[in-house]
């Protein structure tokens, strides 16, 4: 049982997520582990990115971005940037308002940075943390490899 | 004339019946009985012990989650609260039906819940521990692992799954 103070903390402590779809699947990521985000020429040489549904894990057959945009995470590793449908909204959420997952899902979900949910009318949106996705998938580049 | 014949006979027969019927009343009241819920997957009947069975829910809407073993459906929003949902017929080995539309069972066992996705509630009865049998051997090898009993319930041999055993295959996945 928290305590009247650590509930106060969670209903006032908040976090600033960066909300999208992914092959109809909804997902929010710390808006703060974003350093850049842009609008993917698919022009482009060189692969920029790598498509955010391929990077979680979600088996399927080919997918069609509509409107994809590159997001670059910077760590200590180096940049990740991943290939995602244009954000719907930036939001700012209480952490009250975050789940955890139920025990048979978490320890499957955590390994590929999926760590909460916000349930809603209109579903659960998965809550990621890129920063670990990345760091488990292996993802990270070295600055500068990323064009 | 005797007190048996004094005493019309249809009142010795109501009070034979009351008597045994008594006599059945505590008879039934001793008897260990089990609460299950039975229902119906792929064609078969199978049933839970009642006592894990916290809630039947129409199934609204199954969020997927990537990343996670093809046993977990994936989470659905009860009551504001997030629960996932176990595919029962993947774990059993079962075809899948035309229709996945369905039912989901929350249910517990220890310190795990989850949301078991079948496809109709037959009943909820109290059944006679005494009636549970141990599971045939002929039992196919998918199943067996998961079996708690077997038992005839309405002309139609029941499969009393071990719910302990389903999450632990979860978990292990």
């Amino acid at each position: 049982m928290i305590s009247s103070a650590e509930r106060e903390e969670l209903e006032t402590k908040e976090l600033r997520l960066l909300l999208f779809s992914v092959c109809g699947i909804r997902f929010a990521a710390d808006a703060d582990q974003v350093s850049t985000l842009r609008e993917c020429n698919l022009q482009e040489s060189v692969p920029p990115a790598i498509p955010f549904h391929e990077a979680i894990g979600y088996e399927t057959g080919p997918v069609a971005y509509r409107r994809p945009e590159i997001c670059t995470i910077t760590g200590e590793a180096g940049q990740c940037s991943f290939m995602i449908e244009s954000p719907e909204d930036i939001a700012t959420v209480a952490w009250d308002d975050l789940q955890p997952l139920p025990t048979l899902v978490e320890p499957f979900a955590v390994r590929w940075g999926i760590w909460a949910g916000i349930p809603g009318r209109h579903g659960i949106r998965l809550v990621v943390d890129l920063d670990r996705l990345a760091t488990s998938r292996n993802l990270w580049r070295a600055q500068g490899d990323i064009s | 004339m005797t007190s048996e014949q004094e005493q019309p006979k249809s009142e010795r027969i109501l009070s034979e019946i009351k008597l045994h019927k008594e006599h059945r009343k505590v008879a039934d009241v001793d008897e260990p009985v089990l609460k299950i819920v039975i229902f119906s997957l792929s064609g078969e009947s199978y049933a839970f012990a009642g006592a894990s069975v916290l809630e039947i829910l129409p199934v609204d809407e199954i969020s997927p989650i990537p990343g996670t073993p093809s046993c977990i459906l994936g989470l659905i929003v009860l009551r504001g609260d997030i629960e996932s949902v176990v595919d029962l017929r993947w774990i059993l080995g079962l075809s899948r039906g035309a229709d996945d539309e369905g039912i989901v069972l929350l249910a517990t066992s220890g310190t795990v819940r989850s949301g078991i996705l079948i496809e109709e509630v037959e009943d909820v009865v109290d059944v006679p521990r005494r009636s549970i049998l141990t599971a045939p051997s002929n039992l196919d090898a998918g199943v067996r692992e998961f079996v708690a009993g077997q038992l005839e319930y309405g002309g139609k041999n029941v499969t009393l799954l071990d719910l302990e055993k389903i999450f632990a295959r979860v978990e292990a996945s």
